[in-house]
């Protein structure tokens, strides 16, 4: 027994006390440095994915504006060149659209109609208006205009290569083929995308 | 010895576990940094996804619909699921070209026998979970309209000298009401041959005159220097259609022959019609009279269409001959009242020289119609070839836009109305 009660004493006796100051000032040096390489990572990923999702998200309010006009050129029955104060040109649209009852189901389409117009809004050319001039008391649309888009660079109607300011007779326009172009801007840089799309009138008849 | 030994080689009890506290220190931190992106990049994944799901189940959606009008022009869905009230097909798991499954389809159709049916088709796409975006299409069909042109002679059209052709909407009253004479007298042709749509001297065009597909416009109409065309020359995109009229299944009534006065109730098909000098005849219905022989209606004789009544005269076969004395008096002066239609086999002639106005629709794809109407034409002539004669006068009726040759007499469904209805 007792040669080992020595045997640990010895251990015991040089052992090393705590961690020395070099020891810390390393540690603390390598794990500054891994912080530092790991938050130069988080930074520059943080800025690539901001990027990314920004121009994402751009595309997607760019692709939910032109479904919602798709929709709408779909339903038209026919574009028209002037209604109330209103006149077509290659950065607004007028539609004419049949008339729904509260089913959401066309009335008579070839007698009850609601108007729609998209243009460019006079006062804020970077917002694009949807407005409703609906058939009073037989429509379950309703009079309204809201703005559907902001940051729009750019809105540019055609129909078969011609713009809208071109076209001599809008009863003949069968197709309306639209270009949106919005801008944002995020940490310092400004984010352009374009979207385009063509339709056609389903319900024009031939 | 038992120094180098004692300060080379620890004991488990001596490791402090420092370099295990450090490491879950890095996790949490990188745990912290890297949580955020996951719910920012689970949100946009979500939203994109839904995006491309709901185009996704409208294209579905739209897909049934088209085949749905297809199956009724060109196939059968007598083996569909219900009756001809209703009949409803499922498409599940529908696969794209590459056989990646896109969602499941369910097709309406509502009175398919009819001549309008519904046809309401529903996308569906899966989204997450049991959820499903839903986009449904629903679509009114109908007969093809084929009076869209004041004239339109599939192989040419000849205008002789001081024709005049414009436009009114009899929806508004008489040709005569202030402000109702317009300029959609429109003229066309399918041909692009060398002046298939000829004016001569004098002739006046309160519309466009449009040519063959693809053709040149001032090649295939041509204008005498004193001709004038008020709108513009072009060339359509496609050649415009006009179906074949299928009559439809009547009583047999045999030949007719009138020669006193006599009303007409009923639609029938007849071998022969024949009104003899004086005779008058008066339409009292909603009549058609399918006729498969000739039609005469010889010196003085009269057939009456009454205010309330309609006439559909379709030509089988055989000759449409009216005597030059006689008349047809369309009484409510609104020329969707009165139709003449000829058949594919009615290649004849028919020849319009009344010494009263004339109010109705001439549509023959096959037939040579001549028209020598100084007293006015209302309405709208579709054949083979137009021929008018001098001094005739065509009043186009915009009401006839909207008059349909309907799938019961031979023509492909088309689409009336379309709209998606939103139904989540």
């Amino acid at each position: 027994m007792t040669p080992k009660k020595s045997k640990r004493f010895r251990q015991e006796e040089f052992q090393p006390k705590g961690i020395t100051l070099v020891e810390v000032l390393v540690t603390v040096t390598i794990v500054s440095f891994m912080i530092l390489a790991m938050l130069s990572l988080y930074v520059a990923g943080q800025r690539y994915f901001m990027t990314g999702s920004t121009k994402a998200d751009v595309l997607r309010d760019n692709r939910h504006v032109l479904n919602y006009i798709s929709r709408d050129v779909k339903e038209a029955i026919q574009v028209l060149s002037v209604w109330d104060i209103y006149a077509a040109s290659s950065e607004c649209l007028i539609l004419q659209v049949p008339s729904i009852d509260s089913s959401g189901i066309i009335i008579d389409i070839d007698s009850q109609f609601d108007y729609i117009v998209y243009r460019l809004n006079s006062e804020y050319p970077n917002r694009l208006e949807r407005i409703i001039d609906a058939n009073d008391g037989i429509s379950n649309r309703e009079d309204s205009s809201r703005v559907i888009a902001t940051r729009v660079n750019s809105f540019q109607l055609s129909s078969g290569g011609v713009e809208f300011s071109g076209v001599a007779d809008f009863s003949q326009v069968a197709c309306v083929d639209i270009a949106l172009v919005t801008t944002q801007s995020l940490l310092g840089r400004t984010f352009q995308e374009t979207l385009k799309t063509g339709v056609k009138l389903r319900n024009k008849s031939d | 010895m038992e120094k180098i030994i004692s300060k080379g080689v620890k004991s488990k009890n001596e490791e402090q576990g420092f370099i295990l506290i450090v490491g879950l220190v890095i996790m949490a931190f990188l745990l912290l940094l890297a949580v955020p992106f996951l719910f920012q990049v689970s949100f946009e994944n979500r939203l994109t996804d839904k995006s491309y799901k709901s185009s996704a189940a409208i294209s579905l959606a739209e897909a049934g619909v088209d085949g749905a009008i297809w199956e009724l022009n060109y196939g059968d869905i007598s083996g569909w699921t219900g009756d001809d009230t209703e009949r409803t097909m499922d498409i599940s798991s529908f696969q794209a070209a590459g056989g990646n499954v896109i969602g499941d389809v369910g097709i309406r159709v509502v009175d398919p026998t009819a001549d309008h049916p519904i046809v309401e088709s529903r996308g569906a796409v899966s989204y997450v979970g049991p959820k499903e975006v839903v986009r449904t299409v629903r679509s009114e069909l109908g007969g093809h309209p084929p009076f869209k042109f004041a004239a339109f002679g599939d192989d040419g059209i000849m205008i002789d000298q001081n024709v005049e052709i414009d436009s009114y909407d009899s929806r508004d009253g008489d040709y005569d009401n202030p402000g109702n004479v317009g300029s959609d007298g429109d003229i066309g042709t399918n041909s692009g041959d060398f002046s298939a749509i000829y004016m001569d001297n004098s002739a006046d065009l309160a519309g466009d005159a449009v040519s063959g597909a693809d053709s040149d416009p001032d090649s295939v109409i041509i204008t005498d220097p004193g001709a004038n065309i008020d709108g513009e020359k072009w060339a359509l995109e496609e050649p415009v259609e006009f179906p074949m009229i299928t009559p439809p299944s009547l009583p047999w009534m045999g030949d007719y022959s009138m020669s006193g006065t006599d009303s007409i109730f009923l639609s029938g098909q007849y071998g022969s019609f024949t009104m003899e000098n004086n005779s008058v005849v008066t339409i009292e219905d909603d009549v058609i009279l399918y006729i498969t022989g000739n039609f005469y209606m010889d010196q003085f004789s009269r057939l009456d269409i009454a205010l309330d009544a309609s006439l559909q005269i379709i030509m089988g076969s055989g000759s449409f001959e009216m005597d030059l004395t006689s008349s047809i008096n369309n009484l409510s002066r609104d020329p969707t009242k009165f139709v003449l239609f000829g058949t594919e086999a009615f290649t004849g002639d028919i020849y319009i020289d009344q010494g009263s106005e004339f109010y109705g629709a001439i549509y023959a794809p096959n037939a040579f119609v001549e028209l020598d109407q100084a007293n006015g034409f209302y309405g709208a002539v579709i054949a083979n070839d137009i021929l008018f004669d001098q001094h005739t006068v065509l009043h186009y009726d915009k009401a006839l836009e909207d008059l349909e040759i309907l799938p019961s007499m031979g023509s492909l469904y088309v689409v009336k109305s379309w709209q998606v209805k939103v139904s989540d």
